[in-house]
């Protein structure tokens, strides 16, 4: 039941200064308690629904590295 | 005014007299149970030569046949409605001819033509001053039969008691009279193991205040009557009433006072009892007895509310088919008025038709089955079925899918049973593969606990089930998202139903959980989940809630922790360890009323919060001011 493992644990919308909005999702390493609750056991990772991968800047700020794009949260 | 005896003289014979007149080739009724015609019966049996091809018809017979050496012996043909124990032995000589029929079904039988009665063999009550008879402890059947019957001879017996309602006949009615000068016969149920009073404290405790009643013949619905004495205001609207109903009455819990029909009078058709029933139910206008179609009819039945009718059956398959009058190739029990009351309690508001068993036979065989066999007749079908419940617990069918009456029903199964019922439950397709069921205990009503929140509402706290997994997933929907993610650390679009089973389907020994319900039984509405699993290593126990958005801030958090509490605690579980996003001020709040010594630390995961117990024992841990916990046991 506690076996590391990559799992998606969040979903989220960001937009660039264009107003494009983008769907982000947050992979993390981690296990899963007998409750069900995620234990995180590394950094995220971010990436959108293809599969390209997003880097964090802060928690409102994301950033495409493969085409120089960034994202922010909607507020 | 008139004021003599009337003269029955004209009519009095012997009843050997009285029975010289019946032809060869006759079918011949004899009243019901404690009413059986027992001198003109035995005038019949003593006759010498007998006439010849004599069909006797009853419903149900107690003391009716000459017993040798422990068995009934006639010589006669039987054809009953109830296969009891004084017909059963008649099988294997083919003197009986057993009918399966709702029994409110025989009067339109009757009076159709198709079962055509010739003599009709009673007992009744002196006459009164006008020439009335009464019907005493047996109307059921008899106001039809004697509309019918080409002859009626009566035993008239000043020890039959005179009962109200439609129990009265005029002497002119009758051919010819017998007097008896004899004790009411009289009937107690056997006393019933320790398996069996369990089941009938389960019953008891759905039974609320303001029901009214139907008993049936079994004994645990009897037994059940013991568990009743501390409710309110019941009726009874039964087809048989036995001494138990005088102790409810004695007790006072009686009053009749929310019968929808018949306010303030217990209705019955006929009594087994003793003559402690019978002194109290003479001349007492309190009780009405009315004729078997009037009282079962289940229109008539579902007319009132808060309908509990309560049936005992020998089997019952996984999808709930209820065998009640044959099992394993042998006719006994019947029909009776089970389909009519079932029926009519479905229909009732706020009714209850309720099947017990004992989870295994005598020898030890399961009495839930996955397939009823050859040989096990089905009385009530599926789609009647409400109410299931065993020494292991209740079982809700009625609305379920055959995967969740399977489940349901393995879970009130013997525990030794359960596996090869899941099994078999898988082999059939009725359950998924990965099925399992973690708890090998009966479910504990003991643990259930009605808790008055601080909005005033009243929730049942309780033990969860295997069966709980899809009212869990309403709960799960019914939270925000905001409310997932801090109850699971992650976004979760839905629960898989293996993860609602690991919220659920528990052992209750190291993985318990408990659920908050409002709602009736039959359609709770889970408003809240608490759960622990505990770390065999640490003897620590990891918990963790859901509450839905509407019952946040009731209290309820509060409640379900002291529930989980008091149960580790009284395993000897050291302590509780709750993981807490920093945001969740509420289950921080939560956490930090947890009884013993608290202690936090936080890091970048989050908040982890440990309650070590103190050494109190199991004593329930304390609840805030605004909580008013009842705790009040069910089923005691």
């Amino acid at each position: 039941m506690e076996n590391r493992r990559t799992h998606q644990v969040d979903e989220f919308k960001l937009v660039d200064d264009h107003g494009k909005e983008y769907t982000v999702f947050e992979y993390q390493e981690g296990t899963e308690k007998p409750s069900l609750k995620w234990i995180k056991a590394g950094p995220s990772q971010f990436s959108l629904s293809d599969g390209t991968a997003v880097d964090k800047l802060d928690d409102n700020t994301f950033k495409i590295p493969t085409i120089d794009r960034v994202l922010h949260r909607q507020l | 005014m008139i004021s003599k005896p009337f003269d029955i003289g004209p009519k009095l014979v012997s009843a050997e007299r009285a029975v010289s007149a019946i032809r060869a080739g006759s079918r011949i009724y004899i009243s019901t149970g404690c009413a059986a015609p027992c001198s003109l019966l035995a005038a019949l049996e003593t006759m010498e030569p007998g006439p010849a091809d004599l069909e006797f018809v009853s419903f149900l017979t107690t003391s009716a046949l000459p017993q040798v050496e422990g068995a009934s012996r006639t010589h006669y043909g039987h054809r009953a409605f109830f296969v009891g124990s004084e017909m059963r032995g008649l099988a294997a000589s083919g003197q009986l001819d057993y009918v399966p029929i709702s029994l409110e079904e025989v009067p339109r039988l009757l009076t159709s033509g198709r079962l055509p009665i010739d003599v009709a063999l009673l007992q009744v009550s002196p006459p009164d001053a006008r020439g009335f008879v009464s019907l005493g402890v047996s109307v059921d059947l008899a106001p039809a039969i004697l509309r019918v019957a080409r002859t009626a001879i009566a035993e008239v017996n000043p020890a039959m008691p005179r009962t109200h309602g439609e129990s009265l006949v005029h002497l002119d009615r009758f051919d010819a009279l017998v007097k008896v000068d004899a004790p009411v016969a009289e009937y107690v149920h056997p006393k019933i193991g320790e398996i069996a009073e369990r089941v009938a404290r389960y019953i008891a405790s759905i039974i609320d205040d303001g029901s009214t009643l139907q008993i049936g013949l079994g004994r645990v619905p009897n037994e059940a009557l013991r568990y009743l004495r501390d409710r309110r205001d019941l009726g009874i609207h039964s087809d048989v009433i036995t001494d138990g109903v005088v102790d409810l009455i004695e007790a006072g819990v009686v009053s009749g006072r929310n019968k929808s029909r018949h306010r303030d009078r217990i209705v019955a058709s006929y009594c087994l009892g003793t003559r402690r029933l019978y002194d109290l139910i003479d001349d007492n206008p309190g009780f009405e007895f009315l004729p078997i179609d009037q009282v079962c009819h289940p229109q008539e039945v579902s007319n009132q509310s808060r309908m509990v009718s309560i049936t005992q059956a020998f089997a019952i398959d996984l999808t709930g088919q209820v065998c009640v009058d044959q099992f394993e190739g042998e006719f006994y029990g019947g029909v009776s008025t089970q389909v009519g009351f079932m029926r009519g309690a479905a229909r009732s508001q706020d009714g209850k038709p309720i099947v017990c068993l004992s989870s295994t036979t005598d020898d030890g065989a399961s009495r839930i089955k996955p397939l009823l066999e050859a040989g096990d007749g089905v009385g009530i079908a599926r789609s009647d079925v409400h109410y299931v419940i065993t020494e292991y617990g209740i079982a809700y069918l009625f609305g379920k899918s055959i995967r969740e009456r399977a489940l349901a029903l393995i879970e009130v199964a013997h525990p030794r049973w359960r596996e090869e019922l899941l099994k078999a439950a898988k082999k059939l397709g009725y359950v998924r593969a990965d099925q399992y069921v973690a708890s090998q205990v009966a479910y504990s009503v003991d643990e259930e606990r009605i808790v008055t929140l601080k909005n005033g509402s009243k929730v049942m706290v309780r033990p969860a089930r295997a069966s709980d997994a899809g009212a869990l997933r309403g709960l799960f929907h019914r939270l925000s998202d905001e409310d997932v993610y801090t109850r699971f650390f992650r976004r979760v679009r839905a629960l898989s139903y293996q993860e609602l089973q690991t919220l659920c389907n528990v052992n209750h020994e190291t993985d318990v959980a408990f659920l908050a319900v409002i709602g009736p039984r039959e359609n709770e509405k889970i408003i809240g989940s608490a759960c622990y699993f505990l770390n065999p290593t640490t003897n620590l126990a990891e918990v963790a809630f859901m509450i839905t958005p509407e019952f946040q801030g009731a209290g309820l958090g509060t409640a379900l922790q002291a529930c989980l509490q008091e149960y580790a605690m009284s395993r000897n579980v050291r302590g509780f360890v709750f993981e807490i996003l920093p945001r969740n001020t509420s289950m921080l709040r939560l956490a930090a009323r947890a009884q013993g010594t608290v202690t936090t630390s936080r890091d970048e995961e989050g908040v982890h919060v440990t309650a070590l117990f103190s050494d109190t024992g199991s004593s329930r841990s304390p609840l805030p001011d605004s909580q008013d916990v009842q705790a009040r046991q069910l089923a005691a």
